[in-house]
């Protein structure tokens, strides 16, 4: 048990970036327990002590004769956004980020879809909820920064159609998601300063 | 000629025996063979206990797998930083309880942390309520969801954290089990797998 307080409490120490709670969420007091952001910027979260995350699916089209490739992606609804896949080795599902990013080969479609390639919204600053709508921007390396609609329920949203340059993007949707409100309420993982129990 | 004609009423007479024997057979064999339910999800052969499972729930206390033993429970590993196919099955299982209708009061479900270091309990509540209020979210010490993880043959590994020490992601079995009511495992079902077909065998369950 200590060692793994003294580990958790290493991990909030080192890692003094924190996020920025949005003052309705602070509800749950924890002492001193609003960390200030981290003077490198935003979007570095605490391992893992984030609002929860989230993920977008669509298809892409290249209906033009040179690669794209999608590199990133912004939004209100999250503090970091990331573009990742997924691979199931058996019935195990191992997911990572493409640091490249995801190309769209010349003429071809390439599919954001449940347990493959997926837009991950990180630090969620609120919940997704079913019929709810946000804006997502998302960069390609060609066609420069587009905004898209995300339409929230469990189906792709087939009425969504955008056209950017060469490319076509249908089908977007994202997943209800929760937003966590509490960021480690746990007794034993005190802010710096506080006294042990 | 006249053989014949003496022979074709006991001719037609033994052909409308053999014609009614056989339907009658047909009849008495359609009626007599019950096909055995079969399920849409993986059973075990032979069947096999369910292990226990005694772990902390969201509003911090005990929650005992062997005191829902007179329910059909389901249960999922994961954890909510996963942004796919937890929040994914998490709202299959929304569906399926809204489907089984009345039948869902003989239903648990229960979403079990691989990431303890993550998960606290009301993180944990949190998440699961989000989706349906009734969900147990459960967790354990480290040790404990080791162990847990083994007894149910299920993985739930942690990644490397990624370079910047910002995040790490959690690599686990995405399997949707069942635990029976008479004390063994029931069918599991991989991710994905169609919820009215998961309905359809926890109806079975429940109702067997």
């Amino acid at each position: 048990m200590n060692r793994r307080t003294l580990g958790k409490a290493l991990a909030l120490a080192t890692l003094s970036v924190g996020i920025k709670i949005p003052g309705a969420i602070a509800q749950h007091q924890h002492g001193d327990s609003t960390p200030e952001a981290h003077d490198h910027g935003e979007g570095t979260p605490m391992v893992g002590m984030t609002s929860g995350t989230g993920a977008v699916f669509m298809t892409i089209e290249n209906t033009g004769d040179t690669p794209d490739t999608l590199i990133a992606g912004s939004t209100d609804v999250a503090k970091i956004v990331e573009i990742h896949t997924m691979e199931m080795e058996g019935d195990v599902m191992v997911m990572m980020e493409l640091e490249e990013g995801l190309e769209i080969p010349a003429g071809e479609t390439v599919e954001l879809k449940s347990g493959g390639y997926h837009v991950m919204l990180i630090d969620l600053t609120r919940s997704l909820d079913k019929d709810d709508e946000f804006a997502l921007k998302l960069e390609f390396k060609e066609a420069g920064e587009v905004e898209i609609n995300v339409h929230v329920g469990t189906e792709p949203d087939d009425d969504s159609s955008y056209e950017f340059d060469d490319l076509v993007i249908t089908g977007v949707f994202s997943r209800p998601a929760p937003m966590l409100g509490r960021h480690d309420g746990t007794p034993e993982v005190m802010p710096e300063g506080t006294p042990d129990h | 000629m006249g053989t014949y004609k003496r022979a074709l009423p006991w001719i037609l007479g033994t052909v409308a025996m053999l014609v009614l024997t056989l339907f009658a057979v047909i009849v008495f064999i359609k009626l007599g063979v019950q096909e055995p339910y079969r399920f849409h999800g993986a059973t075990y052969d032979p069947p096999r206990k369910t292990p226990e499972l005694v772990m902390t729930d969201q509003h911090g206390k005990e929650f005992r797998l062997s005191d829902h033993s007179d329910k059909v429970v389901l249960v999922f590993f994961g954890y909510t930083f996963c942004p796919d196919y937890c929040p994914a099955t998490m709202s299959e299982v929304t569906e399926i309880l809204a489907m089984l209708g009345d039948d869902a009061e003989h239903v648990e479900v229960v979403f079990v942390s691989v990431d303890p270091a993550r998960d606290t309990p009301e993180r944990l509540g949190e998440f699961v309520e989000f989706f349906n209020p009734d969900i147990y979210g459960l967790s354990a010490s480290e040790e404990q969801t080791a162990r847990i993880k083994a007894d149910w043959g299920v993985i739930g590994e942690a990644q490397p954290v990624k370079d910047q020490g910002s995040y790490y992601l959690v690599s686990h079995t995405t399997t949707l089990f069942s635990v029976n009511t008479d004390g063994n495992l029931g069918p599991n079902w991989a991710f994905g797998t169609d919820p009215e077909l998961v309905t359809e065998d926890i109806r079975n369950m429940i109702h067997n």
